[in-house]
């Protein structure tokens, strides 16, 4: 009982307009933000910790976190109108939520990807309030070998993904994690492939990579089709999805999200990590495995009910022991570092206003984010009634200004040229472009603890530590499988 | 491995760079004239890829040799990314891949290329707002927009949406190449 | 009586003559060039130092950030741009490892190291409710093990894998290190018991209760919070007295007189303020104003600290 009224006193903090209209500003800015490829989640909030610095402590955290749970959800609405990933997590999303655009189907794709970011997100609050501490101390036991083996188990999706080709498929994950490769070696200190360039120090950033490979280089395609004609899409329709069809998503839905919440509780996984791997784990165990990544409403609910909830789980070592579990974690750490307060299990003794307050906020950010969803969602759409001739310009000039401002480097702007230019020629001779994003994320995590495991024990620990060993197995298996199942119905 | 060594940086690793780009173009020519046309770029990419792995493979030569060291991942990536790229020509020669798409407007992609790299640069000198408006109105242009007040009007609204929320409410400092010292 | 006459005219004098300055050097905002994104600990650093130094001109100031490469990015920005004196940079001590480490071709001759502002002493941190958590259970561990201890920490070859080197030297002992993509998820696996020791600053465990410092690399025990942890000087090991990660912030060189001292004055009423000394005491720091011929005799040494020990390691030719 006494969490419940820690949390009546959260709800009590938000009385008042003030607080309410920091929500709403946070949920407006987060799924704009969101939507605009380049100010990925962490980097939205980041650009805003300034803009906090003057507000009182409680409210300026109440309007970061608030963005940054609607910013995974906005990520799906470029993802879904123009296959243009606003988000990491959202390139995901973009795989069967574009097609339904093509299809005409727009509406449901933005829909399934509202509702399914709405119960995700609260999914993962709630389990962050009521299990944060136990569950940050189950976190913290994973060793190196885990976090390899989880890493691996990540790798191991790509069999899902590669539609026609698996092969391609493996060589587009594997030229990802070659160039993640690419920079600063933080386990040793050696500078690798990096030609001698200050820039190239720190690598490529994943997201000039990410809006280069796929928002540039589908108008790259586009342009190479290009008719003369200023062609809108013919039928654009703005229905939401039926009762039925939420229906037939929600078991989806609520695996994706405790999928997510877990994911997103290991320091350094994520809300990438956890789309993949739940889109992966949906598609295996769905009825019509056949239409993923040609409009499967279960795999858009997959992708963001995944992403979205994966804030709550990352929030959880954040606030229960003052280690930052994702990149946007370690700029919440900072913002209250500003305010003279120190995340971690003394800010509930002393602060519980404002741990309260942010589990309160995130709350009701989530139906704030449902309420000017629905209604956003007309307007977005219109989107794709923009004509093509004045749409692919912007696109393009977006994609700039969005590589620029991560890092305010003019480098990451001709990265995404260059990552542009490699994402059309790999899209025209049919090599996914997914696999590149996903090798990119996943290339430290499985590289660093590969090696910090082998540091601390010798290349026996991954049969010797039992939890690294199975997962192990089941990615190998997971990965194996597509491959059996394919040499099995060719034998007939 | 003092040889290999000695392509891993410096004139060697600069002479072996230049080596593959001459390989790749012979390989090019020799498609391109003597059948397997229609593969072209299917041929193409996996070989770039495996001559990006020869230059990566000999640069890991320079790194500290270690157990688990820097040099291992790198080198793990390299030899599957080598071992698929030579199934995917395997399925080519024995034909079972897919031809190359019918080629579309490619000049288009390319003049499209070149206006981006224009743009690169133009920011960097005649700083972003200026370059950008010109490119945008350019680009709409190029793609055959009628009406050139809708041209105008969505250059200026991007110019002044990206001056407000990029330099004034997000602080990021857009190049404003030689105006800098005007603000 | 009289001697608080005497004092209160000097205070005016002196006042009087600095505002007198004031008026003429900063015409327009000052850019505070940050190496880390907004909401790294440079960020908050500078926002912190800018709304102190505030109540003591009317220039305003401008955070900017210019991340990249561990720092080299933002220093390369100074280079390029004029010594007018309205950009400073901050800089902490591993910039200098960067500079080293990337092998750019920075001059620190052609810049101005200013204001070292806080001196934050290098410290050894375990975990409490492990069995090895002290000093004298570290070493008898480190020796039984024989080269199988495991300290964790950020990156190799930065400040805190060179001091760890440096314990390791002076206590004779051998461990193994290792590395981490940052101090958090270091010592969220100290936390996890993936490792016994972390090398960082006494701020690490403010918030933390589950880490403790063992041992502080200082002349004398620091006060506050930390009054009960015991310098190298007192468990006996020889040449760890001072040992810090200090930061500051520097600028061009070829600072107009008037500029320069402009700074020199706001530095000093900074680093004098209640407020700022209470910030930076509270993260377990000392607040310090060492001005640059003293700053650039730490910044030439921890250069040459660093280039000795990335040739060790291998990591530089």
């Amino acid at each position: 009982m006494e969490l419940f009224d820690s949390i009546l006193m959260g709800f009590g903090v938000l009385a008042g307009w003030k607080p309410i209209v920091v929500i709403i500003t946070g949920v407006i800015v987060g799924i704009l933000a969101g939507a605009m490829p380049g100010l990925s989640p962490s980097t939205a909030v980041a650009l805003l910790v300034p803009f906090s610095y003057t507000m009182p402590p409680g409210l300026a955290l109440i309007l970061l976190t608030s963005i940054y749970i609607a910013s995974n959800y906005g990520g799906s609405i470029t993802a879904v109108l123009i296959n243009t990933p606003g988000t990491p997590s959202a390139s995901v999303t973009a795989l069967d939520g574009y097609p339904l655009t093509q299809q005409g189907k727009a509406g449901k794709g933005l829909g399934i990807a509202l509702i399914a970011s709405t119960i995700g997100g609260g999914a993962g609050v709630l389990i962050l309030i009521l299990f944060a501490v136990p569950l940050a101390r189950i976190a913290l036991k994973f060793s190196p070998a885990d976090y390899f083996a989880l890493a691996l188990f990540g790798l191991a999706t790509v069999a899902s993904m590669g539609r026609r080709n698996v092969l391609k498929a493996m060589i587009a994950i594997l030229f990802g994690l070659l160039i993640k490769t690419i920079g600063i070696d933080s386990i040793s200190g050696v500078s690798r492939f990096t030609f001698g360039s200050d820039a190239l120090y720190e690598g490529f950033s994943l997201i000039p990579a990410l809006i280069g490979l796929f928002a540039i280089s589908v108008v790259f395609s586009k342009i190479e089709q290009w008719t003369g004609l200023n062609c809108v899409l013919s039928k654009v329709d703005n229905k939401l999805p039926s009762f039925k069809e939420f229906l037939k998503v929600r078991m989806t839905i609520l695996r994706s999200s405790i999928i997510g919440t877990i994911i997103g509780i290991f320091p350094g996984a994520g809300a990438t990590i956890a789309a993949f791997i739940s889109y992966d784990v949906t598609k295996r165990t769905s009825t019509e495995p056949e239409m993923f990544g040609k409009g499967s409403m279960e795999g858009v609910a997959a992708a963001e009910a995944a992403n979205s909830s994966s804030v709550g789980g990352a929030l959880v070592p954040l606030l229960a022991l003052g280690i930052p579990g994702s990149a946007t974690d370690a700029v919440l750490l900072g913002a209250f570092m500003l305010h003279d307060l120190v995340p971690g299990p003394l800010l509930f003794r002393d602060s519980p206003e404002i741990v309260y307050g942010i589990f309160a906020a995130l709350i009701v950010a989530n139906f704030v984010m449902l309420i000017l969803g629905l209604f956003g969602n007309r307007m977005f759409i219109r989107v794709v009634s923009i004509p093509d001739a004045i749409l692919y310009p912007l696109i393009l000039a977006i994609g700039i200004i969005g590589s620029f401002a991560v890092n305010s480097s003019m480098f990451d702007v001709s990265a995404c040229i260059g990552f542009g230019i490699i994402g059309w020629i790999f899209k025209r001779y049919d090599y996914p472009v997914a696999p590149v994003v996903l090798g990119i994320v996943l290339g430290n995590m499985v590289e660093e603890n590969f090696r910090r495991a082998v540091i601390m024990d010798g290349y026996g620990i991954f049969f010797r530590d039992k939890l690294a060993f199975t997962v192990l197995l089941i990615a190998l298996l997971s990965f194996i499988y597509p491959f059996f199942k394919q040499w099995r119905t060719r034998k007939r | 491995m003092g040889l290999l060594a000695y392509f891993s940086e410096g004139t060697g690793l600069a002479l072996l760079i230049a080596g593959l780009f001459i390989a790749l173009a012979l390989l090019a020519v020799v498609v391109l004239r003597y059948g397997k046309r229609e593969y072209f770029g299917q041929i193409m990419a996996p070989s770039s890829l495996i001559g990006l792995c020869i230059v990566f493979f000999a640069i890991t030569f320079s790194f500290p040799e270690e157990e688990a060291g820097p040099r291992a991942v790198p080198r793990l990536w390299i030899f599957w990314l080598c071992v698929l790229s030579s199934m995917v020509l395997i399925q080519i020669f024995r034909r079972k891949a897919a031809k190359d798409p019918a080629p579309g407007r490619l000049g288009f992609v390319f003049l499209m290329i070149a206006l981006l790299t224009g743009y690169y640069f133009a920011i960097q000198t005649a700083g972003y707002f200026l370059s950008t408006f010109v490119f945008l109105a350019l680009l709409m242009h190029i793609l055959g927009y009628k009406n050139k007040w809708i041209i105008y009007a969505v250059s200026t609204g991007w110019v002044i949406f990206s001056y407000i929320v990029f330099y004034r409410v997000l602080y990021i400092q857009l190049p404003l190449g030689y105006f800098e010292n005007y603000f | 009586m009289n001697k608080i006459a005497v004092f209160m005219t000097v205070v005016a004098i002196v006042s009087g003559s600095v505002a007198n300055v004031w008026a003429k050097f900063p015409e327009k905002p000052i850019k505070i060039v940050v190496y880390t994104k907004p909401g790294g600990a440079g960020d908050v650093f500078s926002r912190k130092f800018a709304a102190i130094a505030k109540q003591y001109t009317d220039a305003n100031f401008v955070v900017i950030n210019k991340p990249g490469a561990g720092g080299v990015m933002a220093i390369k920005h100074i280079l390029k741009s004029p010594a007018d004196g309205y950009k400073l940079a901050f800089v902490t001590r591993s910039n200098i490892g960067k500079i080293v480490s990337t092998g750019s071709n920075i001059d620190i001759e052609k810049l101005s190291w200013m204001a070292l502002m806080v001196s934050d002493p290098e410290a050894i941190i375990t975990l409490k409710k492990s069995p090895i958590n002290t000093w004298e259970q570290l070493v008898a561990d480190a020796k039984a093990k024989n080269g199988k201890q495991i300290w964790v920490g950020p990156a190799s070859g930065g400040n805190d894998h060179i001091m760890a080197m440096k314990i390791w030297e002076a206590a004779g002992i051998k461990t193994k290190w290792v590395p981490y993509k940052s101090g958090g998820k270091a010592m969220a696996a100290l936390m996890g018991g993936h490792g016994v020791a972390y090398v960082g600053n006494p701020q690490d465990v403010i918030g933390r209760p589950d880490l403790k410092v063992a041992v502080i690399s200082s002349p004398a025990r620091i006060g506050g919070d930390f009054s009960g942890v015991p310098t190298f000087k007192e468990l006996g090991v020889k040449g760890l007295d001072n040992e810090i990660m200090w930061r500051g912030f520097m600028a061009k060189k070829g600072l107009t007189k008037e500029s320069y001292d402009f700074y020199m004055e706001l530095f000093k009423k900074v680093n004098q303020n209640p407020k700022w000394r209470e910030h930076i005491l509270k993260g377990g720091a000392t607040p310090v104003f060492y001005k640059e011929d003293r700053f650039l005799d730490i910044v030439r040494q921890d250069q040459a600290e660093f280039t000795a020990t990335l040739k060790k390691l291998g990591a530089i030719k």
